[in-house]
């Protein structure tokens, strides 16, 4: 009964085109020729084949596929198979579709193995084979020809390394445009593009020695880049010099504001906080001195025990940095008083 | 062991630096509680009613005398007007507020008290 996943194949005796034509009509039952799958996987693939048979059958071939495979991914099925492979050689993923058929093949020749008398095997067997044989004059190839090679330089093709033992031998390939890189590591020393179409083979030949010599030199890997301590370094440097300076701005704001408060304080300026307008003025201005040196001050004095702590706690590295270790004391000046910040290597 | 000692040295430097600096230069340098005089003196109103522009007239006033003249008021207005304002005209007769030239009322005029008057928009006498 024709229900359940089942895979197109057309009378006996006729020719494979025929075949094709009257694909989708006869929906053989596959129940029981995959492998095992849990009963809701299963109930799932068939739902995603069914989809995929009613978008192949639209010739959507690109929604076709996709159902198919998810379908086979859930439940491998021999008829699911053979469908994924028809609906991507009509999709044009000729190579994909090369494989898949073969794989199909293999995969009813071992039914045939175990049960001779499989009818439906020995059917979906000569069905592949036909469509293979079709299929593969139309299956473009590309013929990677490498010269010279140098150890440690691969090709890639679209990002993905080509395994050497491939280099002379045609690949199959779906037609398509393909970027190939001679690469060494990750420096990328040579890019070509190759455009394969469908029943047409390309040739590239690659001289791999002469493109590493005309490559620039290597990135020695053991070669530290900048050693991480001394960026630490500089960075705790650069903050403990700028947050100083602000240190010695707010020790001049301070300076200011005492100055102005003499003035505010002198006779004629202000008695017991009683002041004239010269002498308000001036206290006015001591006032704003003070606060604007007190938080810049409180902000300078903190970025440099931040940048201090950076500097020091910047790991060693091989050079010595005798700036960096070396004890060094830095005064501080406030109108409470005055400090020392200690620093140093311990 | 020399990071640890570094981080430990930033942590007890930020933590002295905050604890040290936090309680305010304003407040070190006594820089808060200045008032202006002039306005203390010209809250009291109705004791120098007669003055349209008391704030006005008296800054410029004392803005405009010598040192000496300005550091005696002050002085004065310390003393005497600092608390209420009793003593209030007192304050204002003082050279540096009262004037000796243009006036508008007899108040206006230093030595009003003692028998000064405004005539013409001059004091005369006292």
């Amino acid at each position: 009964m024709p229900t359940k996943r089942s895979f197109t194949v057309g009378p006996k005796g006729r020719r494979a085109g025929r075949a094709r034509a009257a694909a989708f009509v006869v929906w053989v039952a596959l129940s029981g020729l995959g492998g095992s799958a849990r009963a809701d996987d299963a109930a799932l693939a068939d739902t995603l084949w069914q989809a995929g048979r009613d978008f192949f059958a639209r010739k959507d071939y690109a929604q076709a596929c996709p159902k198919f495979e998810a379908s086979l991914k859930l439940d491998r099925q021999l008829g699911t198979l053979l469908n994924l492979a028809e609906c991507h050689a009509n999709l044009g993923k000729l190579a994909t579709a090369q494989g898949q058929w073969r794989e199909g093949i293999e995969w009813a020749k071992k039914n045939l193995a175990a049960d001779p008398l499989d009818k439906k095997s020995t059917e979906r067997l000569t069905y592949a084979l036909d469509h293979l044989k079709e299929l593969e004059p139309r299956v473009p190839k590309l013929l990677l020809v490498v010269r010279n090679p140098v150890s440690g330089v691969g090709v890639v093709r679209d990002g993905a390394p080509v395994d050497p033992e491939l280099f002379g031998l045609p690949q199959p390939l779906d037609p398509a445009t393909y970027k190939l890189a001679v690469v060494r590591g990750k420096q990328v020393l040579a890019e070509h593009t190759v455009t394969v179409v469908a029943g047409k083979s390309e040739r590239l030949e690659l001289d791999v020695g002469a493109i590493v010599a005309a490559a620039p030199p290597p990135e020695d890997p053991d070669r530290p880049a900048e050693p991480p301590s001394s960026a630490q370094r500089i960075a705790g440097i650069a903050v403990t010099a700028t947050s100083g300076a602000a240190v010695l701005i707010a020790g001049g704001l301070e300076l200011g504001a005492i100055v102005k408060k003499g003035q505010a304080d002198r006779d004629d300026g202000c008695v017991n906080k009683f002041c004239s307008p010269q002498g308000l003025d001036a206290a006015n201005a001591a006032k704003r001195f003070a606060e604007a040196g007190q938080w810049l001050g409180i902000a300078g004095l903190l970025g440099t025990a931040v940048g201090l702590t950076v500097w020091l706690t910047a790991p060693s590295s091989p050079e010595p940095a005798s700036t960096g270790r070396a004890p060094f004391v830095l005064p501080w000046l406030g109108p409470e008083g005055g400090g020392l910040v200690v620093g140093g290597a311990m | 062991m020399r990071r640890a000692a570094g981080a430990l040295l930033g942590a007890a430097s930020a933590v002295a630096i905050v604890g040290v600096a936090s309680p305010g230069c304003v407040g070190a340098l006594s820089l808060d509680g200045y008032r202006d005089a002039v306005d203390e003196l010209c809250r009291c109103d109705e004791q120098l009613a007669f003055l349209a522009d008391c704030e006005g007239v008296l800054s410029a006033r004392l803005g405009g005398v010598s040192a000496t003249t300005r550091s005696a008021w002050l002085a004065f207005f310390a003393e005497r007007c600092s608390d209420d304002c009793t003593s209030a005209y007192a304050c204002y007769a003082q050279p540096g507020t009262c004037s000796t030239v243009g006036c508008t009322v007899a108040e206006d005029c230093c030595g009003f008290a003692t028998g000064a008057t405004c005539q013409l928009g001059e004091c005369q006498g006292g």
